[in-house]
């Protein structure tokens, strides 16, 4: 896949599994590298890239074992942020439906 | 890659963040392990889903200006010795026939109207791109390559001045090989004259010794002696034979020359 629109989708993929529950990041690349194929490695980096720009904030959490865990909680611009992807992936989607249809393949 | 060989490529690999801030993503690795191993993998598995520790590090750069480019990296792996991933054998997908395939657009949209349906069932087997025999199938040949369409070709009969030439090479290296081969020869002649000469004489020596001397001690002397010069010589024949095969293999060749210019010639 174009790693432009891979790292657009896994985004999406992020926002939206923070949008109603904050997440450590373990389980962030769990869900994620479970149903796509990518590296585990490649989250984290995206983590980090959203927190700089804002979109996202870590709070650290004790855990019963080992080090504190963090955590990761969606800002309000990141909840914007999400809606307006969210809204270009509705975007794409349908379009590439509607190129499918025309090609008769779906 | 274990996980301490993937930690410290990364950490030497984010050189360009400030220690901190390093030490805040390496920590996030760590966790990572932490968790991974906790569910029973292990640590060259999770390092290796977790991808190239280099090309992680990548990411984490600022974003570059468009049109700006930077030297490629350089940053070797701190990989000490590497155990194999453990053997899974491979699954391989059972072949794809009419009957157990899946339709992968079972429910959408019907077709746009003057196509052809692929899965559906009711069309005739032969318009059925999944049931359709291979050679129903409208494939262009791939065009001939132009070694296959050179080999292709019939020879071409070869010309009077083609022979003369391939005849007036092949006298000259058959005249200096047998020049040299004949050096050679006398050379291989008088080497086989001292092994085997050495070898008798020693052998003679040895035994005559019991009959010619009357003295025990000088007796068993020439008779170790002569064994022992017998051996040496039968040795060094042994490194003759091996020293000389590349010779009499040269020879096969110079005497096959010929032969084959004349199988070429009346072919």
């Amino acid at each position: 896949m174009n790693s432009q629109l891979k790292r657009g989708v896994l985004e999406l993929c992020v926002f939206s599994m923070l949008y109603r529950n904050d997440c450590y990041g373990y389980q962030l690349v769990k869900v994620i590298s479970d149903n796509i194929a990518i590296s585990d490695g490649t989250i984290y980096p995206l983590l980090k890239r959203l927190k700089d720009d804002g979109l996202v904030d870590t709070y650290l959490v004790e855990s019963g074992v080992g080090p504190p865990r963090k955590f990761y909680h969606l800002t309000p611009k990141g909840k914007e942020q999400t809606q307006m992807e969210l809204f270009s992936w509705r975007e794409f989607e349908n379009g590439v439906n509607e190129v499918l249809k025309a090609g008769g393949i779906l | 890659m274990t996980k301490r060989e993937f930690l410290l490529t990364l950490e030497k690999a984010l050189y360009f963040l400030d220690p901190a801030e390093r030490r805040d993503i390496l920590n996030d690795y760590e966790e990572h392990f932490r968790n991974e191993l906790a569910e029973g993998k292990n640590e060259y598995q999770i390092a290796s889903d977790l991808g190239n520790p280099v090309d992680i590090a990548m990411q984490y750069k600022p974003e570059q200006a468009p049109g700006e480019t930077r030297p490629p990296e350089r940053i070797q792996p701190v990989i000490k010795r590497q155990a194999p991933p453990p053997y899974t054998p491979p699954v391989f997908p059972s072949a794809r026939t009419a009957e157990n395939r899946v339709d992968p657009f079972a429910g959408s949209a019907a077709p746009a109207p003057g196509r052809v349906d692929p899965f559906a069932s009711n069309i005739p087997p032969a318009d059925n791109i999944f049931s359709a025999p291979r050679d129903n199938r409208t494939c262009t040949p791939t065009p001939e390559t132009a070694f296959q369409q050179a080999a292709a070709e019939p020879k071409k009969r070869k010309g009077f001045w083609y022979f003369v030439g391939r005849a007036l090479s092949t006298f000259l290296y058959v005249f200096c090989m047998v020049f040299v081969g004949i050096i050679a020869l006398v050379l291989v002649v008088a080497g086989w004259a001292v092994v085997i000469g050495g070898a008798v004489a020693g052998l003679v020596e040895g035994i005559s010794a019991f009959f010619v001397y009357a003295n025990f001690g000088l007796m068993i002397g020439m008779f170790l002696g002569g064994v022992g010069v017998a051996l040496l010589c039968v040795a060094l024949g042994f490194l003759m034979v091996k020293g000389t095969i590349g010779l009499f293999k040269l020879a096969k060749k110079i005497i096959m020359k010929p032969i084959n210019l004349l199988k070429e010639v009346f072919a």
